[in-house]
C-alpha cells in the first residue's frame, strides 16, 4: 500500500527537517535545503513493487544533496532512475550535469554523491531499481549515469508515459502482478536507454572499461572475506588474473594492491563518521577483511600519513558540530 | 510506414463504395450511411498491426466467407478510445467504451456496431504469438475489460501510444517493442479477466505466480528450485508439477529462461559491446564453460557463433520480418 507524507500538517519550524526523514526513507539518504524554508511544501507517495521503490513527489524549490558521508553511511545501492512530471530538475553526478523537463528521465548511483535542484515548484517520480537487475540488462550503466532521456524519442516518450503511470497502479497489484510489472518496466527503460545515441551504444565504454568494472563491482562486493584472492576476483568476474592486472595496470593498480586500496578506503570511511564512532578499530579493520591489525595500522599510514587512531582524532575535531544527515532505512 | 486511407477527399456519393473496398481488403464486410467519413491508419511493428480508426458510425461484420477466404489466423484485439462499440460473436456481445480492451477470435464470425462514430485502436496478433502468452485465448474473446482496472488501463495506454510512435521507432528495436506490448496484454488479461472465464484457473494463476517469482530472479546465481517454489508460495512438488504440464522442471525452466535472455541480449545488436561472460553473469550463470554447454545444447551453436550470425543476418531477418507480417 502506498504511505503518503506531506509538510502540510507540519508547524512550519519542523518541516524541513520532517520532509528530510520522510524523503530520505523514499529516495535514498540525502540532506535539504529549501529556499522558502520555513513555508516549504511538499509531499510524497512511497510504495514499493517487487524490490522497486516507486515514489511521487511534489515540492516547491529546494535542492537536494547526496553527499560521500550520506553513501557511506548507506546500506543499499539501488540505481536511481528520476522521472520528471512537471517543473523542472537540474541534476550533478560525477562530471555531468543535465536538465529535465516534463516527460524526461535520466538514471542516478546512489553509490557515488550527486546533486540535484529544482528552481520551482515541481512533480517527479523517483524509482529506485536494485542495480543488478538493470545491469544484466544493460551492462555497466557508468555511461548512462546523469544522460537525460528526452520525452520526444519514439521508446522515450513510451517508457515515460508507462512509468509515470506507475505509482497510481501498482499499489493494487498482488506480488505475481507487481514482478511482471517491474520486468516490464526495467525492459522497458534498457530498451530506451539503449536507444539512447541512436542504439548503437557508443555511449557504454569499450568492453575493456566493462570489464574493469565488472572487476571492480566484484571485488567491492567481497572486500569483506578475509580469504578474497586475486584469482577469485578474477574468475568471478570472468577472465583471468593476468588480464585483471593488465585492467587495473591502467590505475596504476595490481589486483592486490587496488584490493588494499579499497579496504583502507572502506576502513578511512567508517573511521570519519560518527555514527560509527562507537566501533573499534580494529575492528573496523576486520570487517573490511584485513586480518593483521599491524598490518593495517602500517599500511593506513603509509597510504594516508597518520595512524588510524589519530586519523579519527583529527576528523571528529574538524567535524564537530555539522549537522548529521538523517538515518534512512532504505532497504525495505 | 503507415498506411493511411481517408474518405476526405472522395466525393460523399464515391465515399460507401470506396471503404467498402478498403474493408474488404481487411476482409470484413461494411454497412454505413452513403456520406460515411473515416480515416483508417495502418502500421506494422514486427509481427502484430495496429491500426487506428477513426469513423462515423457504422456496423462492420466479419462473415464465415471472409474468413474462408483469409488465409491468416489472428486475435484482433479492440481499444475503443472514444465512442461505443458493441462487439457480438456467437452468444456472446460486449460493449467497449473508455480505452476498454476487448478480444475477438478473428476465426469465427463477428460484428462490430460503431455507434455515434469514435475514435479506436486495433491490434491484429497472430493467434501464436498471444496463445504462447495466455493458454487458450477463445475463453477470453468477447469480453470488455475495463481500463480502470489498474493492468488493462497500463495496457490499454501503453497499445494507444503505439500508433503514433511506431513509425520514429528504430527497426531493430520493433520486436522488444511488440513483444512488451503482448506481455503486458497477456499479463492484463491474466490477473484481470474473470476468473470464470479461464480454464483451470486455480492451477493457471499458480503457474503464473511461479514463473513471475522465477522471472524476477533470473539475475540471482543463487536463485534454486526451492526459492523460487518458496516466493511462489507453494512447494517445490507442486512446482514441479505445474511446469511439468509445459515440459520443464522449475530448474530445467530456470535454465531455459536465462539462456532465452542471454540468447536475447546476443543478439541485440544494441548490446555487441558486452563480453559474452559478462552478460551470462549478470543473468544468473556463474561457471562459464557450464554456460557455454548449455548454450550449445539449447541452440545448437555457441555463445559466439550467436552473436556472429545475429549480427550477419540482423538486416535481413529485418527484411523478411517486414514481408510476412505485411502479407
Amino acid at each position: 500500500m502506498a504511505i503518503v507524507y506531506s509538510t502540510r500538517g507540519v508547524h512550519p519550524r519542523d518541516r524541513l527537517s520532517y520532509w528530510v526523514e520522510v524523503a530520505s526513507k523514499a529516495f535514498v539518504r540525502h540532506s535539504y535545503s529549501a529556499s522558502d524554508g520555513p513555508a516549504f511544501l511538499a509531499t510524497v507517495r512511497a510504495d514499493r513493487f517487487d524490490g522497486v521503490g516507486v515514489a511521487s513527489f511534489e515540492s516547491d524549490a529546494c535542492s537536494v544533496v547526496r553527499s560521500a558521508r550520506d553513501v557511506a553511511r548507506s546500506e543499499s545501492d539501488p540505481i536511481l532512475l528520476c522521472l520528471q512530471v512537471s517543473g523542472e530538475g537540474r541534476f550533478a553526478q560525477d562530471d555531468r550535469q543535465a536538465v529535465t523537463e516534463a516527460g524526461s528521465f535520466l538514471l542516478l548511483d546512489s553509490r557515488r554523491p550527486f546533486s540535484i535542484s529544482f528552481p520551482g515548484r515541481a512533480r517527479e517520480v523517483a524509482f529506485r531499481l536494485p542495480r543488478q537487475r538493470l545491469e544484466a540488462r544493460l551492462g555497466n550503466l557508468a555511461g548512462l549515469i546523469a544522460r537525460p532521456i528526452a520525452a520526444d524519442g519514439p521508446v522515450g516518450a513510451l517508457a515515460s508515459k508507462f512509468l509515470s503511470m506507475l505509482p497510481s497502479r501498482v499499489g493494487g497489484l498482488d506480488e505475481a502482478a507487481g514482478s511482471m510489472v517491474a520486468e516490464q518496466a526495467l525492459d522497458l527503460m534498457a530498451l530506451a536507454f539503449s536507444e539512447m545515441d541512436g542504439g548503437t551504444g557508443t555511449v557504454l565504454s569499450s568492453p575493456r572499461a566493462t570489464a574493469l568494472y565488472r572487476l571492480k563491482s566484484v571485488i567491492e562486493a567481497h572486500l569483506c572475506n578475509p580469504d578474497l584472492k586475486p584469482a577469485d576476483a578474477a574468475a568471478a568476474a570472468g577472465m583471468s588474473v593476468r588480464y585483471a592486472n593488465a585492467l587495473l595496470a591502467q590505475e596504476n593498480f595490481s589486483l592486490e594492491r587496488y584490493t588494499l586500496h579499497r579496504r583502507l578506503e572502506r576502513c578511512r570511511q567508517a573511521l570519519e563518521t560518527s555514527a560509527q564512532a562507537h566501533r573499534m578499530i580494529g575492528e573496523i579493520a576486520f570487517s573490511w577483511g584485513f586480518s593483521d591489525l599491524s598490518h593495517f595500522g602500517r599500511r593506513f599510514r603509509a597510504a594516508y600519513g597518520l595512524a588510524p587512531g589519530d586519523y579519527r582524532r583529527r576528523r571528529q575535531e574538524a567535524m564537530a558540530g555539522v549537522v548529521v544527515a538523517v538515518e534512512s532505512s532504505t532497504s525495505k | 510506414m503507415a498506411i493511411v486511407f481517408s474518405t476526405e477527399d472522395i466525393h460523399p456519393r464515391d465515399r460507401l463504395s470506396y471503404w467498402r473496398e478498403v474493408a474488404s481488403n481487411a476482409e470484413v464486410e461494411l454497412s454505413a450511411q452513403p456520406a460515411f467519413r473515416a480515416t483508417l491508419r495502418n502500421q506494422v511493428l514486427d509481427n502484430v498491426r495496429v491500426s487506428e480508426l477513426d469513423c462515423d458510425p457504422c456496423e462492420i461484420g466479419r462473415s464465415a466467407r471472409n474468413i474462408a477466404r483469409a488465409g491468416c489466423d489472428h486475435f484482433l484485439l479492440s481499444i475503443q478510445l472514444s465512442g461505443r462499440a458493441i462487439i457480438a460473436q456467437d452468444d456472446q456481445c460486449t460493449v467497449g467504451e473508455n480505452g476498454s480492451i476487448v478480444l475477438v477470435d478473428t476465426r469465427r464470425p463477428y460484428t462490430m456496431k460503431v455507434q455515434g462514430g469514435g475514435k479506436s485502436i486495433a491490434v491484429i496478433i497472430p493467434r501464436r504469438a498471444l496463445e504462447a502468452r495466455l493458454g487458450a485465448a477463445a475463453a477470453l474473446s468477447v469480453r470488455a475489460m475495463d481500463a480502470g482496472r489498474p493492468l488493462t488501463g497500463l495496457a490499454s495506454a501503453f497499445v494507444s501510444m503505439l500508433p503514433s510512435r511506431i513509425d520514429a521507432v528504430d527497426k531493430s528495436i520493433e520486436p522488444r517493442l511488440a513483444e512488451q506490448a503482448l506481455d503486458l496484454i497477456a499479463l492484463a488479461f491474466s490477473i484481470e479477466a474473470d476468473q470464470t472465464a479461464v480454464l483451470s484457473s486455480v492451477r493457471a494463476t499458480a503457474l503464473i505466480r511461479l514463473k513471475a517469482a522465477i522471472e524476477a530472479r533470473l539475475c540471482d546465481a543463487a536463485l534454486k528450485p526451492a526459492v523460487a517454489a518458496v516466493a511462489a508460495g507453494m512447494s517445490v512438488r507442486y512446482a514441479n508439477d505445474l511446469l511439468s504440464q509445459e515440459g520443464f522442471s522449475v530448474e530445467r525452466y530456470i535454465l531455459h529462461r536465462r539462456l532465452e535472455r542471454c540468447r536475447r541480449a546476443l543478439e541485440d545488436p544494441t548490446q555487441a559491446y558486452r563480453m559474452i561472460g559478462e552478460i551470462a553473469f549478470s543473468w544468473g550463470f556463474s561457471d562459464l564453460s557450464h554456460f557455454g554447454r548449455r548454450f550449445r545444447t539449447a541452440y545448437g551453436i555457441t555463445p559466439g557463433e550467436c552473436r556472429r550470425r545475429a549480427q550477419a543476418t540482423g538486416e535481413s531477418m529485418q527484411a523478411l520480418r517486414g514481408s510476412s507480417t505485411g502479407q
